[in-house]
């Protein structure tokens, strides 16, 4: 059987590793691109059960990527949490009206409590993919 | 003119008799006094019915008596010099004499003397007539005159009056036209667009700097409605449309126009706020980013070393070892902190902080808040309390996330600056129409030098700088600036050694007053 499928876009390298390593395992697989152009490449060759999706990013950013999204029919319904040190009212509300689900300050938030949020969105997802 | 009498033939002495009769005649029926004098003793020979009648004195009174000797004359003509220059010249008059008569009426009279012969014997004649109604016409007439002369000099000093007035007027109007083109010349380089707008909202002028904002003429716009000027809004900013259809924000201000009480108009004054948005945009954009490129580094540090004594990596160090990394994390923590208040307060200051007011029930809010900061008092030997003074506290109409980082914000002093073990007790309560949430240590205390400056920017106590080297002197100024926001206060007593009490007060908003804050 298939991993589920993890796509971390990223364009910081040690945030994409400590991501990989925590959430990488036997249910898992996880794929990390490093800027929101590749990111939508991947997710057309496979369709994910999650994104993690840093805002911030070169080529094309994260509010691009979203944006993107929304106008594909066979993308918009994938899950995405933005995992951003943008930290303002303004970019959350922005990636939120975009399509996200999820909205994480990375740096205000300990690295257990993003991981613990995670598990338990794609757990949820994949509840609702199994029905 | 005597009436011709017939030409007769008559004797002389006829004649004479006839021409005795007619003085006679004349003599007793004149209406002038005639006085007949005896020119060389000055007596009084005779006095005409008339002159009796004036004087009111009686023939037998006045014949043979010397003209001085009557009291009437005998002030005015009273010396004998007088008769003896009348018996030199044979002739005086008096144009106007004040006589009295016997009975003390006062009159007045023109007195003329003559003297001429009369059968070889010299004879005064004196003609008195009575010129009082005459004199008191003649000072009727002077009185009027006068009375006429005085009404022409007030009108003289009315018009002077209005030749003043009019100066005045002058003065006034030129006076007006300076400030006029004052006015103008102000209106004219003010850097503010200006329309002034009548009751009806119609416009009455526009300055040069509205018509270069606007594209349009004063002469365009004069007597139209101002709604003629499109005005748009969006996203909480106004902005005018100008003639070519683009258009640009504005900061408006509207004030009456006021004739005594009465508001005959209104002015409002804008400007374009185009460049003023760009620099707002410019500005958030660069605090935006730096916080972010500052994070970023932070955070990852953050995430490493939780994950390195999550993961168990550092079971096999030693104790200094992870004593040492916890000293990293605690500095790198502090960093960030660092970044998040800058990042409020650079929002705070743009006027940015977003309040997304709901009904919040407080109670419930601080439970939560307790619970979860029970965790960090019991690190630091610190009970927390909750003391709720009423039991049905009222839910308020506030932004839930902001009066949380409030609360934790005094929470997380009361535990900080605390001993090393005891108390901190959160109280609630109503007073007035208010929520008062208390925050009560039993810390170290602030001086009464340093309370004043607690609530400012970067302020750090000493004391507290001491004890926690961490602190970025930030958190109570975002504290009280949420708090103004909300128009509520914050006060703290506090005396030192012996702890600190914190008091938020926040007005309980009225239904009424929802609208108004939305």
């Amino acid at each position: 059987m298939d991993k589920k499928l993890i796509i971390i876009a990223e364009d910081e390298v040690a945030y994409g590793r400590i991501l990989k390593d925590a959430l990488e395992n036997e249910e898992y697989a996880i794929a990390v691109v490093l800027n929101g152009e590749d990111l939508l490449k991947a997710i057309r060759v496979r369709e994910p059960g999650l994104i993690l999706l840093d805002l911030v990013m070169p080529v094309k950013n994260g509010f691009e990527v979203l944006t993107e999204m929304k106008k594909d029919d066979k993308l918009k319904h994938i899950k995405v949490i933005a995992l951003s040190n943008l930290g303002q009212e303004e970019d959350i509300e922005r990636a939120k009206k975009l399509g996200a689900d999820d909205y994480i300050v990375k740096s205000d938030e300990t690295f257990y409590a993003v991981i613990d949020k995670i598990e338990k969105l794609f757990n949820h997802v994949g509840k609702e993919d199994s029905l | 003119m005597l009436a011709q009498l017939p030409k007769t033939s008559i004797s002389p002495e006829e004649k004479l008799q006839l021409s005795e009769l007619r003085y006679r005649r004349l003599f007793e029926t004149a209406q002038d006094g005639i006085l007949i004098l005896d020119a060389d003793s000055g007596k009084i020979t005779d006095a005409n019915p008339f002159l009796k009648e004036i004087l009111g004195y009686s023939q037998s009174e006045l014949l043979g008596k010397e003209l001085w000797e009557i009291g009437v004359f005998k002030d005015i003509v009273g010396s004998k010099a007088a008769f003896v220059e009348l018996q030199n010249k044979g002739y005086i008059r008096y144009k106007d004499l004040p006589l009295q008569t016997k009975d003390g009426r006062k009159i007045e009279v023109e007195f003329v003397s003559n003297v001429y012969m009369v059968d070889h014997e010299k004879v005064i004649q004196c003609n008195i007539r009575d010129i009082t109604d005459r004199r008191q016409i003649e000072e009727a007439v002077k009185s009027k005159t006068e009375e006429l002369e005085r009404l022409g000099k007030s009108q003289e000093a009315t018009k002077q009056a209005m030749l003043n007035v009019m100066e005045d007027l002058e003065a006034a109007k030129a006076l007006i036209e300076v400030e006029k083109v004052k006015d103008e010349a102000m209106l004219a380089s003010i850097g503010e667009g200006l329309i002034a707008v009548d009751n009806d909202r119609k416009i009455m002028v526009i300055n040069k700097a509205a018509e270069n904002m606007l594209g349009w003429k004063m002469k365009d716009l004069v007597g139209r409605e101002l709604t003629s000027l499109p005005l748009e809004y969006e996203e909480g900013q106004s902005f005018f449309v100008r003639k070519d259809k683009t258009r640009f924000p504005i900061a408006i201000t509207v004030t009456p126009i006021k004739l005594g009480k009465k508001t005959i108009g209104a002015i409002d004054i804008f400007r374009d706020i185009t460049r003023e948005k760009e620099i707002d945009r410019a500005k958030s954009e660069f605090v935006s980013l730096a916080s972010h490129q500052l994070r970023t580094p932070l955070g990852i540090a953050k995430w490493y070393i939780e994950a390195m004594s999550g993961e168990g990596y550092l079971d096999n160090v030693p104790q200094v070892a992870r004593d040492y990394l916890d000293e990293v994390y605690k500095s790198n923590e502090r960093l960030l902190s660092l970044v998040r208040d800058l990042l409020s307060i650079s929002r705070i200051d743009q006027g940015k902080v977003r309040d997304t007011p709901e009904l919040t029930n407080i109670t419930q809010l601080i439970k939560d808040i307790i619970k979860a900061m029970s965790i960090l008092a019991r690190k630091s030997n610190i009970t927390l309390h909750l003391d709720l003074k009423k039991t049905n506290i009222p839910s308020l109409l506030i932004d839930p996330l902001r009066l949380q980082e409030v609360i934790e914000n005094l929470i997380a002093n009361a535990i900080t600056y605390s001993k090393s073990s005891g108390n901190v007790e959160v109280i609630v309560d109503t007073k007035h129409e208010s929520i008062l949430i208390m925050v009560k240590d039993e810390g170290i205390g602030i001086s009464q030098t340093e309370k004043a400056k607690l609530f400012t920017k970067f302020f750090r106590s000493e004391k507290a700088s001491v004890k926690n080297t961490e602190g970025s002197g930030l958190g109570l100024y975002v504290v009280k600036s949420y708090i103004d926001g909300w128009h509520g206060t914050i006060d703290v007593e506090s005396s030192e050694g012996k702890g600190s009490t914190f008091t938020i007060s926040l007005p309980l908003t009225k239904e009424s007053d929802k609208k108004k804050s939305n």
